[in-house]
């Protein structure tokens, strides 16, 4: 469990600030009406179904979607370069068969003046002292698909974090990993943020991610609510963000969501309430923990 | 035929070896090939990582159309072809980066088939095109004149230095394009720049190597290259040499051999990839049984 800072709404303005926003591409806007704030120091999860618009909402931070109307504030100025913003990628979309190691996808990210193509010594030494504060140090010359998901989420940050961002962008960092390298990635970015870093992640994962982070947007095209997880988790809330009703109850401090149990191959009755036959997960749900329901 | 010729009306030398190095013909043909050859293997690194291999084949037809404007249009060669080149190229980078339901296999089919066309029907009406088809296709290593040398030296001077001066940013474009311009990377005039040389290397490409060996050129000494090494400043390193040394074999047998110089390359170059292949399905192999590569992506 992480130990996040709590929301720090006037700690030094907002960096991010979003006014009616509607954007998407080309023709057809992905999200509508938002207005949110982000606040220097924050650590925020952007929540939502597939679809819902969370990258977009990323992408209209770094000026890659098409505005429909709104307007988008990013403290720093127009250009992501200046206004120190870094983008850390999922790692879906990554090229693992491109030849490149660990050090040299680091050194993308520091920026230099060099004449020639090889990296200046202060250049390398910026990068091997980042890769040693994210413990990926030692596979310096390896290739990144020879190193683990936890690591290979290491060496984006790495790069990102070369760029010296005041305002750090994840996109799905925990998408595809295992339970501790899960941990071990949030675990990271908390640390980070306690350096000061504000951190914007995008997530679908409620338990897992978004109920440990002391922000949380839910999305789905427009706004449907922003605040801390232990405000927002509402069975209304998760059904307006989800279309799904998602049972919502506390757990040693902290609020998290059951699923309805599916019952594939049973069919609901003619009122569509309730299964024909089997056992009513939910119900049993409900039952023994109806004493922690919010 | 050549050759023949020669040694016919010349008596043999001491040692045989050296006998091509008699001929400034032979060593401005050697020198340009193997320039030739290192610039290929140097923007080939690119091409390839790019998944568009075929660039080099399509752009060497579409250089072609250039050509033919070129002379219609009572131009300078070199300098009208690159244009030509430069634009189709960006043509295809433009479609492929704003359409990617097209492909980049499918913008370069598209455009340089285009351009190709373009000047076949600008012949067809001219006529009177002067320089030879034969020379066009296969190369003429031959006819490299002193123009020709220096042509092929500034150009490939130019194009080293651009590769230097945008070393980081044409890899991060090459190896995440979306994420690049995010870190303050114009990636557009990375992609424009990296046209133009291409467009540059393939017409100096074309009197040494023949438009038809082009893309050998371009797309062996890189593969050969990524087949060796799993870091992309060696990959450039080794695709340089193997491209130049390509070059510099490959146009020594021809003499020798007495066949054409492109094809001679090419072969070489093709040796040489599957020297590699071969080596690097045994160690592969030999690896996986030890467990101390391959792929460990989790």
């Amino acid at each position: 469990m992480l130990h996040p800072v709590p929301h720090l709404t006037d700690a030094g303005g907002p960096i991010v600030k979003f006014e009616d926003v509607t954007a998407g591409y080309q023709n057809e806007p992905a999200i509508r009406d938002v207005s949110f704030e982000i606040s220097t120091g924050d650590f925020v999860g952007i929540l939502g179904p597939s679809g819902s618009g969370k990258t977009t909402i990323l992408r209209t931070i770094l000026r890659d979607t098409r505005l429909f109307g709104g307007a988008v504030h990013v403290a720093g100025g127009v250009s992501p370069a200046r206004s120190r913003v870094a983008y850390v990628p999922q790692l879906e979309t990554v090229d693992w068969n491109f030849p490149v190691t660990v050090e040299e996808v680091v050194l993308m990210g520091v920026q230099g003046h060099r004449f020639w193509p090889w990296p200046t010594r202060s250049e390398r030494a910026r990068a091997q002292d980042l890769m040693d504060r994210l413990s990926i140090g030692e596979f310096a010359k390896r290739h990144i698909r020879r190193l683990s998901g936890g690591q290979q989420q290491r060496v984006f940050l790495a790069r990102a974090l070369a760029h010296d961002p005041a305002l750090l962008l994840l996109d799905e960092p925990t998408n595809g990993v295992d339970i501790r390298t899960r941990d071990e990635i949030l675990h990271l970015l908390d640390e980070l943020n306690h350096q000061g870093i504000t951190i914007v992640l995008t997530t679908h994962e409620l338990n897992a991610v978004a109920a440990h982070l002391p922000w949380v947007i839910c999305i789905n095209e427009t706004l449907i609510a922003a605040g801390s997880p232990s405000d927002i988790f509402t069975s209304e809330i998760l059904m307006a963000t989800y279309g799904a009703e998602m049972p919502v109850l506390e757990y040693q401090g902290l609020t998290l969501v059951a699923e309805q149990p599916h019952h594939f191959g049973q069919h609901a009755d003619a009122n569509g309430e309730g299964l024909k036959d089997g056992a009513h997960g939910a119900d049993r749900i409900q039952s023994t923990s109806e004493e922690h329901l919010v | 035929m050549v050759r023949m010729e020669l040694i016919a009306s010349n008596p043999p030398r001491r040692n045989i070896l050296f006998e091509p190095f008699e001929y400034e013909f032979f060593i401005r043909g050697l020198v340009s090939a193997t320039i030739v050859g290192g610039v290929c293997g140097l923007l080939g690194v690119y091409i390839v990582l790019r998944g568009m291999s075929y660039i080099g084949h399509g752009l060497s037809h579409a250089i072609f159309g250039g050509a033919v404007v070129s002379y219609v249009m009572s131009l300078n060669f070199y300098v009208g072809a690159t244009i030509w080149g430069f634009l189709a190229a960006l043509l295809i980078n433009l479609t492929t980066r704003h359409r990617p339901t097209v492909g980049a296999d499918a913008a370069i089919g598209i455009v340089t088939t285009a351009s190709f066309a373009i000047g076949i029907a600008l012949i067809s009406r001219a006529r009177t095109f002067t320089r030879s088809f034969d020379a066009a296709l296969f190369g003429d290593i031959l006819g490299v004149g002193n123009d020709d040398l220096i042509a092929i030296v500034v150009v490939s001077v130019l194009v080293v230095f651009v590769v230097f001066l945008s070393y980081r940013q044409l890899l991060f474009t090459t190896f995440d394009p979306d994420v690049a311009r995010f870190f303050g990377i114009a990636t557009g005039w990375v992609d424009a720049l990296f046209s133009l040389a291409l467009a540059g290397t393939v017409v100096i490409s074309m009197q040494v190597l023949g438009v038809t060996m082009i893309a050998a050129a371009i797309v062996i000494p890189p593969i050969v290259a990524r087949l060796a090494t799993d870091s992309f400043h060696r990959m450039v390193l080794i695709s340089v040499a193997t491209g130049a040394a390509g070059g510099f074999i490959g146009i020594y047998l021809s003499w020798f051999a007495d066949i054409s110089s492109g094809a001679t390359v090419v072969l070489v170059d093709v040796a040489a990839f599957v020297c590699v292949f071969t080596w690097s399905s045994f160690r592969g192999r030999n690896i996986r049984l030890g467990g101390s590569f391959g792929s460990t992506h989790a």
